[in-house]
């Protein structure tokens, strides 16, 4: 691998990991800011004081602040995310668990959407001012402005009530069958790629329109270079670089924002276990997946700024 | 085509501004209050086989070790695999379950409780003298108020165990009997108590097995073998489903992937009886309300009266504050008047309710006037607090707050603020205040009241005479002299001359319904109490 891009690479890392850091401050400040007790809620009204000093004590939340993070931090470095008072398990062991439904939803999604997303766009730019334009435009636009709550519960009435096709609730993993699974899944999936599908849409047909009468368009055309490698070989790629930064984007904002889907089709993933936790003020599994998000986020973004260095050789120089 | 394209557009868009200006279509459905029933006898013999699926919006932190569920909540999640000593009948009078009878020498004062003697908990171990004392001991260890009164437990016989008590208190059978969920010893003793944890397949005398938990997801129950009614129970599971989302709710019980739902949220109740009205009419969908008055929940408004520099701390305001709440356009305003309003610690019509207090009525010039008598005729400044669900009746009763003079804030909350509000009594000005109502006011309001109670306490003010008469109940001697005893509790609190309004305005019983498919075939519990089915004798006609 080239030189530049290796240290491109490394730059991004370093920045990426500083980045984290921080934001495992910021966080375990601000909930250290937040009123309540995890171990208060968990023993409930009958709770001495005694008990609650005494759990308090054993689980270290008697502790300074400073070294509760420290503990925590040091922690994560030797695989473990601390206890969970709520859940009375393994922080690690829940998430994990819980990011596999969220990552089949957003994975599963965040591939239809760029598959139809992109492609809807390319058809819609090369088609511009026709009728399939403007039905692909209109869609987009009905696509972005729809309230996910909305289209899931409609969803629910039409497959679920109406036509009773469909499952209402939960999730399938999938080594419990494809068919059982693809039908819990399938309208999480519709409701969460909808609104990336119809924004993939429009940039990519924006990005296509400012690339489809470029000089090197017109000379390849001339060259007598087919329809085809002209779309994927110059058009595309060129069009790809302002596409890439909002394609990794969505897919990191995709995990942070399945609360509510998640909660609409009562699936047990990474969004419903931050509710709960916020709720029972078992901060520990809230710091955790903020983290795991947060790690997400900040690995698309690296993978942007490295995708761009192999689409752009102009950027490995920055 | 564009331009066709384009007038067709117009069109659709002006039909649908039309039609959003049109008056809504008068509703056909009858008044959903009305849909109340019991479920139709069923002509067949029970069905052997099946897996109930109930979905609720109640969430338990752990049903594994009985000891730590203390909400009532809680019952949901407990009473497939566990039994208490008695339970409630449909007049909300206890009758035996694990115990055959009970016996009580308030002069001793004692309990001795005479136990059924074919019962095995679901592991194999014997429910004898022997389990009941150490269960006690474990209740006693996690300072459960239910058995913080027993001195001792004495086994007398293999089934028959003597519980002696520190003083008399007539609530007592109830508070043991019908509160404390048995566990397996051999459960208890693995029980790690630093690690917190808890056994998901904990076990108790019930018809069910706990075969999985997680927390606000699901609880799964399998058929216990060794169950001592003999035949039953008819199902073979119980999955107890988690559904934080109202309309998912309901959407999942009118498309039968659940067969019965219960949720404390009145909007998705009513929506769900506008809905399914006509399977309502004709029994396909059953609708349970409580009848009996027991373990109901009564909402109200506390003001915080532990401050003494509040004005909250002077009885006239407290009363003030009764006669400037209208309860009954509450009801109208903020539950389209489904739901029962009350002036005192009792379900209307229930064994516990005084029907000769002179309660409170909307009276705002009485209001003022005694705002004015307290020296606040100038009014003053105060906070109302409570969960997102009740945010309309806080705004409700901030406007009418505003028309004696005292200027509300609404604060909506969270549950963990809410509770900690609750449990520490640091609440500002006025909080919403839940309570069970039961024919037992001496417990339940004891709960809210005592010293060493869990609710509400350390934020109201503890009068003598109040702290006195509740002591009085507790030593009751006879029913008669507790009833009695209890109404004048009804009236020092709730008097529109002299009550101290501690608990200041009570405004409505909430009516909690439970949603099942005509197929569910059980002994319609719920309309005991609204937490517990009947597991065992529970069946799916299908």
């Amino acid at each position: 691998m080239p030189k530049k891009i290796l240290k491109m690479i490394g730059k991004r890392l370093v920045q990426s990991m500083i980045t984290i850091f921080l934001v495992t401050v910021i966080l375990f400040l601000l909930m250290q800011l937040v009123e309540g007790n995890p171990i208060v809620n968990y023993l409930g009204s009958s709770a001495t004081e005694e008990q609650i000093a005494y759990y308090t004590h054993l689980y270290g939340y008697d502790q300074p602040v400073l070294v509760q993070y420290w503990n925590w931090v040091t922690g994560l470095f030797q695989g473990t995310m601390g206890f969970s008072i709520s859940y009375q398990k393994e922080i690690s062991e829940i998430i994990f668990s819980r990011l596999s439904a969220t990552l089949n939803v957003v994975i599963f999604a965040f591939i239809i959407a760029v598959l139809f997303g992109v492609s809807f766009g390319i058809i819609s730019a090369l088609n511009r001012g026709r009728l399939i334009d403007t039905v692909i435009s209109v869609i987009a636009n009905i696509g972005i402005s729809m309230p996910i709550f909305w289209v899931g519960i409609i969803l629910i009435l039409i497959f679920s009530i109406k036509l009773n096709i469909l499952p209402t609730y939960g999730f399938v993993p999938m080594s419990e069958g494809f068919i059982p699974w693809f039908k819990a899944i399938i309208m999480p999936v519709i409701v969460c790629s909808f609104s990336a599908l119809a924004q993939f849409t429009r940039q990519t047909r924006s990005s296509m329109l400012e690339v489809i009468n470029q000089d090197y368009v017109l000379t390849a055309r001339a060259k007598g270079v087919g329809q085809g490698t002209i779309i994927v070989k110059h058009q595309l790629r060129n069009a790809l670089i302002p596409l890439i930064t909002i394609l990794v984007n969505r897919f990191a904002v995709m995990i942070g924002t399945t609360v509510l889907i998640e909660s609409i089709f009562v699936i047990p993933g990474l969004g419903s276990l931050m509710i709960s936790s916020i709720t029972s003020r078992d901060f520990l599994v809230v710091e955790n997946c903020v983290l795991i998000i947060a790690i997400f986020v900040t690995a698309a973004n690296l993978l942007i700024d490295i995708l761009y260095g192999f689409i752009d050789p102009r950027i490995r120089d920055i | 085509m564009k331009k066709a394209l384009a007038v067709v557009l117009c069109l659709c868009m002006s039909l649908s501004l039309l039609a959003g200006c049109s008056s809504p279509e008068d509703e056909n459905v009858s008044n959903p209050g009305d849909a109340d029933q019991v479920q139709a006898a069923v002509s067949t013999d029970p069905v052997y086989g099946g897996t109930l699926r109930y979905a609720t919006n109640q969430t338990c932190a752990t049903p594994g070790y009985t000891p730590k569920c203390s909400a009532n909540s809680a019952i949901v999640f407990m009473s497939p695999a566990y039994e208490t000593l008695a339970e409630f009948d449909e007049k909300a009078e206890i009758v035996p379950k694990l115990a055959l009878s009970w016996e009580t020498v308030p002069e001793e004062p004692s309990i001795t409780w005479h136990l059924r003697e074919d019962v095995q908990f679901s592991d194999g171990a014997i429910f004898n003298a022997e389990a009941v004392k150490r269960n006690i001991e474990e209740y006693q260890s996690c300072s459960r108020s239910e058995t913080s009164n027993i001195t001792e437990c004495i086994v007398v016989d293999e089934y028959t165990v003597k519980m002696v008590l520190g003083h008399w208190d007539t609530s007592a059978v109830e508070s043991i009997g019908t509160f404390i969920f048995f566990m397996s010893p051999d459960a208890l003793d693995a029980y790690d108590v630093d690690t917190l944890s808890a056994s998901a397949t904990s076990y108790g005398t019930g018809p069910f097995v706990i075969s999985s938990f997680e927390p606000n997801v699901q609880t799964s129950y399998v058929k216990n073998e060794n169950y001592w009614q003999e035949g039953l129970p008819y199902l073979d599971g119980v999955e107890i489903i988690y559904i934080g989302e109202a309309s998912t709710l309901n959407a999942a019980f009118q498309s039968k992937d659940v067969d019965l739902i219960y949720s404390g949220n009145h909007d998705g109740s009513m929506d769900l009886m506008r809905t399914m009205a006509a399977q309502i009419e004709t029994g396909d969908v059953v609708v349970e309300t409580n009848t009996s008055g027991q373990l109901l929940v009564m909402n109200g408004l506390i003001p915080n009266s532990a401050d003494s520099s509040s004005p909250w701390a002077d009885a006239r305001v407290r009363r003030a504050l009764c006669y400037a709440i209208d309860r009954e356009a509450i009801k109208v305003a903020c539950y389209n008047g489904e739901q029962e309003t009350t002036n005192q610690w009792a379900y209307p019509g229930s064994i516990a309710y005084n029907e000769d207090l002179n309660g409170f009525v909307y009276n705002p010039e009485k209001a003022k006037e005694l705002l004015a008598d307290a020296g606040y005729a100038d009014g003053f400044t105060t906070m109302l607090s409570g969960l997102q669900s009740s945010a309309n009746v806080l705004t409700a009763c901030a406007a009418m707050l505003e028309a004696v003079g005292i200027h509300g804030e609404v604060n909506v909350i969270d549950t963990a603020t809410f509770n900690s509000y609750m449990l520490n009594g640091n609440w500002e000005g006025l909080m919403i205040h839940s309570a069970s109502v039961g024919s037992d006011v001496g417990l339940y309001m004891g709960r809210h009241l005592s010293y060493n109670g869990s609710f509400y306490t350390k934020g109201i003010d503890h009068p003598q005479e109040a702290m006195d008469l509740l002591e009085a109940i507790s030593q009751a001697k006879t029913d008669e002299e507790k009833a009695r005893l209890q109404d004048e509790m009804q009236v020092l609190m709730y008097d529109a001359d002299d009550g101290l309004a501690l608990f200041g305005s009570p405004l409505t019983m909430l009516k909690m319904r439970t949603f099942k498919h005509g197929y569910v075939v059980d002994d319609n519990a719920m309309m005991r109490t609204p937490y517990s089915l009947d597991y065992a004798t529970c069946w799916l006609n299908q």
